[in-house]
């Protein structure tokens, strides 16, 4: 209960300490301006003539791969570069409420990003009759993405003390995330190894392949447990990489 | 004990703490994976195939391979095409998911002289013509040698896919013709020896009807003998054209078959416009009507009787149903209230037989009441319209246009839809409940005796398997007159080739089809997809469209009486000298501003088509723009006040 209290104290000031800053409304300016111009401009919105969130969702897994890394990269690189990563384990609270504190910030302020985009819900609602259910889907499947994106970046983060190195590498795990279900990349591993059930562990290890389904309306166990693994494992990597760093 | 959380807290943030996380999530999410527990949180439960289509996959036990052919590349695609092709990708998905690895989707992207192309041809699928490129959109399903072809998917048939793609497989399994028997009155597979009266009349042999030649090409046909006993579970659908006067003994046999869990397709008539054409005319040259074709105590037992008008079956007339034709230039035009041609409005949507036809013709045909409370399931398959009424057979004998409009005048039509196709589905109980019917000691050779003997001993009550019948109070529907045209040949002589007048043999094969499949082919109905087209914008163009014939109308109007003035006033010019031609200033003075009225409408015509989308194009770049900027604009604003707020308070301070 006290972890828990703890966690939550350090959520809010890391929370707070985002909108204190003017990066955090530059970022979700950004990715406002960004979303918003794929959906209308590349995903053909109005040409589609289909009241539904598919050229709007389609495009989070590319934002994010961007924004996320961006937003998370400070995460840890910044206190170790500043010296305050010490200082934060003084405090009373373990690693494990710090990373966890810092993640659920990130996190939310991801969601807080997210939650700005509602306008084009009410777009989607003027103009026919949407599917609410796949469409709260779709953002719950845009909202475990980011999360996915934040843990990793969270691990990346940790790595380096050097903000931009942290933010390559984890967007390069995240392309690798996106593409690891992509056609050319799934037809690349047939032709190097043709075993389908390589391409289908290859596939399954994909966001794209997880994400979709809920962008249809599908909330599958499967899914679900495969966003919580990957930030689990991520974040637990996190503690690791910390954990080696205090002790070196 | 806090050395021991220590020493466990360094093993487990280590790389080997690290290794074991990875391979216990892989674990988990491995023991996962073979489960599916899963929620369809779409409305219309998308990605949930029904029970019919999980119960056939679950019985799969062959590698099924499906081939969706797509040519997605090919950039004249509508948008209509392209989101349908997600849903069709998202639908197999499920399959491949119930499948659970027997069956396996691959996509195909066929463009010219790519290997996908090659295979799209091995597996019979068409090409469309996208602006002379082929477009492939279809699916093929394969298990062994046996490959399915659905061709030209469109989003038109999109709640009909589940079914065909589930009939697919289900076919790739039983490749074996199901066998049709037909019992009828009509020559439908021909007349000679199964038709004496046409012999007599010296009429000789003519070809089985149409409909019957189509379905020789699916099915095992052969015809009953109408005085038959037995009807064996070798037949899988007893179809029943204008059975009239049949004897007991077939009518038990036909009550037996149905309890046995036979599928029963009747084409009644309270009188056959096509057995009234086959007697010899009588007085004046006249045929009369012949009498009704009902079953003798099977439609009571099945819960169904004709409408009657007088004491007979009544023949129904539907007022806005009726088919029409253009009269001659100056006469009305011509009307046949008992020729009934059914659209999509007198069709059940539900069901997978019968809702996609368009057009179906009801020829002097009758409808049917539902009676008493049989436990059956009822289904109404085709309904009439609400402005119909019945008149007696002698009303209708004549199919011609003064009669028709006659019978029109005198009709009394009740506010009432009757039906005209219906569906009995469930446990039956027998018409016999007496056991089988005596025998006509004269009529029966004395060997059979012992036969009949056990056979009424063991005769069923009820059903022992579910039963299904499915009705319609009309038999000319199939008949070539009505449900074919014939095309080229010249006058008098034999048409080159027949093709369908309407959605007649497609009902009938439709429901034959349906009948033959397994019972769970058989529970699955149309897919109620609703489309979530952007209705506002819809309506506006509707609107605008509305606005723009109107608008285009006056000034095309305009500019045609502005035209034929100026072509008037052509007409008054006198020839002058040099063989110019002369106008008096004034006329000249007319013909310039006609001249420059007849520019400005052009001018407005052009101005208006553009002003069709004016409005559409307005909302789309209001909305587009609200949703780029706005919230970012209010984002700024926010983080600026806050800002603002924070300087001050620090100057405060």
């Amino acid at each position: 209960m006290r972890s828990c209290r703890n966690t939550w104290t350090l959520t809010k000031r890391e929370l707070a300490s985002y909108f204190a800053s003017p990066v955090a409304y530059v970022f979700i300016i950004i990715f406002l301006l960004l979303s918003g111009s794929f959906t209308f401009m590349l995903g053909q919105f109005f040409p589609r003539g289909e009241s539904s969130l598919a050229p709007f969702l389609m495009w989070h897994p590319w934002l994010y791969l961007f924004l996320v890394p961006a937003a998370g990269m400070r995460l840890w690189a910044e206190e170790r570069r500043s010296g305050t990563f010490e200082l934060l384990f003084t405090m009373p609270i373990s690693p494990t409420q710090a990373i966890l504190g810092k993640f659920l910030a990130g996190w939310l302020f991801l969601g807080i990003a997210l939650l700005l985009t509602t306008p084009i819900v009410g777009t989607v609602e003027y103009l026919g009759a949407p599917d609410w259910g796949v469409m709260r889907c779709g953002y719950l499947g845009s909202f475990l993405t980011a999360g996915t994106f934040l843990a990793i970046t969270s691990m990346t983060s940790a790595m380096t003390r050097n903000q931009v190195i942290s933010f390559i590498v984890s967007v390069v795990i995240c392309l690798l995330l996106i593409l690891a279900g992509w056609p050319p990349i799934t037809n690349l591993i047939l032709e190097w190894a043709p075993w389908n059930w390589l391409v289908e562990a290859a596939s399954g290890f994909s966001v794209m392949t997880h994400f979709d389904n809920l962008q249809r309306g599908l909330i599958d166990v499967r899914d679900l447990l495969y966003f919580a693994s990957v930030m689990v494992f991520a974040l637990f990597g996190t503690g690791v990489i910390l954990k080696s760093r205090r002790s070196a | 004990m806090k050395n021991k959380n220590n020493a466990l807290s360094t093993y487990l943030f280590s790389t080997m703490g690290l290794v074991v996380m990875a391979a216990l999530l892989v674990a988990l999410n491995l023991i996962v994976g073979m489960t599916s527990l899963r929620v369809d949180c779409t409305e219309e439960n998308l990605h949930t195939l029904s029970k019919g289509t999980r119960d056939i996959l679950a019985k799969v036990d062959s590698q099924i391979t499906v081939n969706f052919y797509y040519s997605r590349d090919l950039a004249e695609l509508s948008m209509d095409i392209k989101n349908y092709a997600r849903r069709v990708e998202d639908l197999l998905k499920e399959y491949e998911h119930y499948g659970k690895g027997m069956v396996v989707v691959r996509k195909y992207n066929p463009t010219p002289d790519s290997d996908a192309e090659d295979a799209a041809r091995v597996d019979n699928i068409e090409p469309m013509n996208a602006n002379g490129l082929p477009f492939y959109f279809g699916i093929a399903v394969k298990c062994l040698d046996e490959t399915q072809t659905i061709n030209n998917l469109s989003p038109s048939r999109e709640d009909m896919l589940e079914y065909d793609i589930t009939r697919a497989i289900y076919r790739v399994f039983h490749t074996d013709k199901p066998r049709v028997g037909i019992i009828s009155t009509l020559p439908v597979m021909g007349s000679g020896q199964q038709n004496p009266m046409m012999a007599m009349q010296g009429q000789g042999q003519t070809p089985p009807w149409l409909v019957a030649q189509i379905m020789e090409q699916d099915y095992e046909v052969e015809e009953l003998p109408k005085d038959i006993e037995t009807i064996g579970s070798e037949i899988s659908i007893l179809l029943l054209i204008h059975p009239k006067d049949l004897p007991e003994k077939t009518l038990y046999a036909i009550d037996q078959y149905l309890l046995r869990g036979g599928r029963i397709l009747g084409f009644l008539d309270p009188m056959s416009f096509a057995e009234q054409m086959a007697q010899p005319p009588q007085m004046m040259g006249m045929r009369p009507p012949t009498g009704p074709s009902d079953l003798g105590p099977l439609l009571p037992a099945w819960g169904v009787a004709f409408e009657k008008e007088g004491d007979e079956p009544g023949v129904i007339a539907d007022t806005q149903y009726m088919l029409q034709s253009p009269g001659q230039p100056g006469q009305p035009e011509q009307v046949f209230p008992t020729v009934l041609s059914l659209g999509r409005d007198a069709v059940d949507k539900d069901d997978i037989s019968v809702s996609q036809l368009d057009d179906i013709w009801y020829v002097n045909g009758g409808a049917f009441t539902f009676q008493g409370e049989t436990g059956l399931t009822r289904t109404k398959l085709l309904l009439s319209s609400d402005k119909a009424g019945f008149v007696e057979k002698f009303q209708a004998m004549n199919l011609d246009p003064a009669s028709g409009r006659r019978l029109l005048d005198s009709l009394k039509t009740d506010e009432t839809q009757h039906v005209l196709g219906l569906r009995l589905e469930g446990t039956f109980a027998t018409a016999f409940p007496a056991g089988a019917p005596g025998e006509d000691a004269a009529a029966k050779p004395a060997d059979d005796e012992k036969k009949d003997a056990p056979a009424a001993d063991t005769g069923l009550k009820k059903s022992e398997q579910n039963g299904i019948v499915v009705l319609f109070g009309d038999a000319d529907m199939l008949a070539n007159d009505f449900a074919f045209v014939g095309v080229g040949g010249g006058m008098g002589r034999q048409p080159l080739f027949y093709q369908p007048r309407n959605d007649n043999a497609n009902l009938l094969m439709n429901l034959l089809e349906w009948l033959a499949g397994d019972n769970n082919l058989i529970s699955l109905r149309s897919r109620g997809i609703k489309k979530r087209p952007f209705e506002r914008i819809d309506k506006m163009l509707a609107d605008a469209n509305g606005k723009l014939r109107a608008a285009l109308d006056e000034v095309v109007e305009e500019q045609k009486a502005a035209n034929e003035r100026l072509q008037k006033l052509d007409e008054k010019k006198q020839p002058g000298q040099n063989q110019s031609w002369y106008l008096s200033p004034e006329q000249r003075e007319e013909r310039a501003n006609l001249k420059k009225k007849v520019e400005a409408f052009e001018k407005r015509r052009k101005e208006l088509s553009k002003e069709y989308r004016h409005d559409v194009d307005s909302l789309e770049k209001r909305l587009m723009v609200l949703n780029i900027w706005a919230m970012p604009a209010l984002v700024a604003a926010a983080g600026l006040a806050l800002a603002f707020a924070k300087r001050r308070r620090m100057a405060h301070k």
